[in-house]
């Protein structure tokens, strides 16, 4: 008797923490759906510098152009251009998102004037020298993750829920360079400060943490100072922003081949 | 000459230590949204060739840019060049909207372009360099500039003035070209090292080459419409235009009763050349196709097709020491004559070396490209290409080269140019004596 009653409440209890972990997975995903609502802007084009530390500590600096349009069926496209040093100057990248996280992506590299597409295994190549990974720059695409909830924790001082994101599907798993990111949500603001990324083996990659957060205007949100450390190779690019500018009216036609692969102002 | 390019090279090297602090708080140029690149080339030749006891070539070269917004629907962006060599390559001062000098102008407006935008339409007009296709190696599509050729090797699209009008619409863009001004390509110089060695049992008389003028006539047109569907980037263009590698008219020449010489004028053919080029991904590859069919429309002799297919796989993080990342680029070109006129009275394009054939797209008749660049840090890589012709003996050009960079204004390249095997007579075979070791120096400011 007293083994029957162990047994059933042992299944009781799977039944218990199985039903909580479903309950989980919609709440995770509502908040990363609520965090993307929220904070996204019609259009938005930042100037940003770029500070990249090596493991020797050497500093190099570039200075980049960030342009985003969100389309009225919520996907983005994001023109990114470097505008220093020299040598890299007018080096840009095109993304239009797609819905299951298949992007397209071009490169364009102005020594040759051509804008290549990139595969999607170049998705996790780093961006020029950066700690950001293409696929970091771009945003986060709900659709292309599967997310859970690891609970909450206070991160300076703010509560925060602890979310963690995998690859949706196996392409996903094949395309992305992490196996899992495990992302530090506000409670107050709904807004991502922290994530960590975890490499296909599992170990962790690299921490980005957001920082001097600035209420822009109504529910949104933006961090002006961006650190992305990796903690394997214990090199550093920090992102501060120069300029920003909200729903300018940015037109599609920004976000083409022509105008990636213009050079100039 | 050696010695000044030297002092350049160090008073470059001395200023380069200044760019941190250049990027902090612009000065000089910069202040003013200029920006330079100084660039100083040298090319160590391992032979004499027949006609060229010059082993060792030192090139310099200082390009300033800069751009201005207008208004918020104008900008216009100006690229200049000084440039001198002891090789004879440059020669005085010359301005031509159509540019005929066989040498380069010491002073030159490499760009000039003034964009207009208006809605979904952008226009510019002005010195432009264009680049269509998706292959790497060749493009069979990319028509509308002529080459500077005088270093077969080391070559650079010439600009070109013309109007562009481009119509964006969603994922696809359209764009139409028009030419006032046929620019031929600049051609090795005789007795340059590039020019094979004509038997000396050869006679005849050969004549200057006959540009188009510029006239309505005259006028080239290119149209090119690019989309993207489902992930698959797709263009479809046309180019009504001219060669820019002439072709020769044979004809003969009396010198004497009962005695004729062979007479050879270079002309350039006028052509009409569809083309389709599509580039998509698949997993870890890119891949990507091009081809274009070149209809003779005056003044040629063949009717050609032209392809060239191939991809790239990035190998991340491969198991080598110090090696970061491995791009490898492979592809096939292939050229077919679709149409050969025997009763013409221009040459076939291999039938003289040393002019068209040689640095013309017949190069790639049959030939397959391989290329490997090796990252081993952010600022050190290694390339190595190799293009290996097919179509006569297989004969090849290998190209290893390494880009370090010292700082983010200073940058050192250095590698060989190699001409393998082959009949002395094939494509690469031709240029065996051209075996060199180049190194070039370069400063942005």
């Amino acid at each position: 008797m007293t083994a029957r009653l162990a047994a059933l409440a042992l299944v009781l209890l799977l039944a218990v923490l199985a039903g909580h972990a479903a309950a989980q997975a919609p709440a995770a995903l509502a908040i990363m759906q609520k965090q993307r609502e929220l904070h996204q802007a019609k259009d938005e084009e930042e100037t940003l510098a770029v500070k990249i530390v090596d493991k020797r500590g050497a500093v190099k600096q570039r200075r980049l152009v960030r342009s985003i349009l969100t389309a009225p069926d919520g996907l983005s496209k994001v023109l990114v251009r470097f505008v220093a040093p020299r040598d890299i100057a007018n080096t840009g990248l095109l993304i239009w998102e797609a819905r299951d996280g298949d992007d397209d992506q071009w490169l364009y590299l102005p020594g040759v004037k051509k804008v290549k597409r990139i595969a999607a295994s170049g998705k996790k190549n780093r961006f020029l020298g950066t700690d950001f990974a293409f696929e970091d720059l771009r945003p986060e695409a709900i659709a292309a993750n599967r997310y859970e909830s690891a609970g909450s924790e206070t991160l300076d001082g703010q509560d925060c829920w602890v979310i963690e994101a995998f690859p949706a599907t196996a392409r996903q798993a094949a395309d992305s360079g992490y196996s899992k990111r495990r992302l530090w949500v506000r409670k107050d603001i709904t807004q991502i400060v922290k994530r960590e990324y975890y490499d296909t083996k599992g170990r962790l990659e690299k921490v980005q943490t957001d920082r001097r957060l600035v209420n822009v205007r109504g529910p949104l949100w933006r961090a002006d100072e961006i650190e992305m450390h990796d903690v394997q190779s214990n090199g550093r690019t920090v992102l501060t922003l120069e300029k920003r500018a909200l729903d300018t009216g940015l037109k599609d036609s920004l976000f083409t081949e022509t105008e990636l692969a213009r050079e100039g102002t | 000459m050696r010695e000044r390019l030297a002092l350049v090279a160090a008073a470059l090297i001395s200023l380069a230590p200044g760019i941190a602090a250049a990027q902090d708080a612009p000065t000089g140029l910069a202040a003013l949204g200029i920006k330079g690149t100084a660039i100083l080339k040298n090319f160590s030749h391992f032979d004499t060739t027949h006609d060229d006891p010059q082993l060792i070539r030192d090139e310099g070269l200082v390009r300033l840019e800069i751009a201005r917004r207008l208004a918020p629907w104008s900008e216009v962006r100006l690229v200049g060049e000084v440039r001198k060599d002891d090789g004879d390559l440059t020669d005085g001062v010359t301005f031509q909207i159509q540019e005929k000098d066989p040498r380069r102008s010491v002073l030159d407006l490499k760009e000039a372009v003034l964009t207009l935008r208006g809605g979904p339409v952008d226009v510019t007009l002005g010195k432009q360099i264009f680049a269509w296709g998706t292959a790497d190696t060749f493009n069979p599509t990319d028509n509308l500039n002529a080459y500077d050729y005088l270093d077969v090797i080391d070559n650079e699209k010439l600009g070109l003035w013309s109007a562009a009008f481009r119509l964006t619409a969603g994922a696809t863009t359209a764009t139409f070209v028009v030419v006032p001004a046929f620019v031929p390509s600049r051609l090795p110089l005789p007795r340059s090292r590039w020019i094979p060695e004509i038997p000396r049992t050869f006679m005849g008389v050969a004549d200057d080459r006959q540009v188009p003028g510029v006239s309505a006539d005259n006028m080239q047109y290119a149209a090119r419409v690019r989309t993207t569907v489902r992930g698959v980037d797709v263009s479809a263009s046309y180019y009504d235009g001219f060669e820019h590698v002439p072709v020769l008219r044979v004809s003969s020449l009396a010198v004497a009763p009962g005695v004729t010489l062979p007479r050879f004028a270079p002309v350039f053919t006028r052509v009409k050349v569809p083309g389709l080029d599509v580039s998509t991904t698949y997993g870890k590859f890119e891949l990507h196709a091009e081809t274009a069919a070149r209809f003779v429309e005056s003044r040629g002799r063949d009717d050609r097709w032209q392809g060239i297919a191939g991809f790239n796989y990035t190998w991340d993080t491969p198991p080598l020491p110090g090696v970061e990342q491995v791009v490898f680029l492979a592809e096939y070109a292939r050229e077919i004559t679709l149409h050969s006129r025997s009763s013409s009275s221009f040459l076939p394009l291999d039938a003289v070396p040393g002019l068209g054939d040689l640095i013309s797209s017949t190069i790639f008749r049959e030939a397959l490209i391989g290329r490997a660049l090796v990252k081993l840090s952010e600022d050190t890589q290694v390339k190595l290409t190799a293009v290996l012709d097919l179509d006569s003996a297989p004969n090849a050009y290998v190209q290893p080269k390494v880009t370090h960079r010292i700082t983010d204004a200073f940058q050192v390249e250095g590698g060989l140019d190699l001409f393998a095997a082959g009949e002395p007579d094939s494509h690469w075979g031709r240029y065996r004596r051209n075996n060199r070791v180049f190194v070039f120096l370069k400063y942005f400011f």
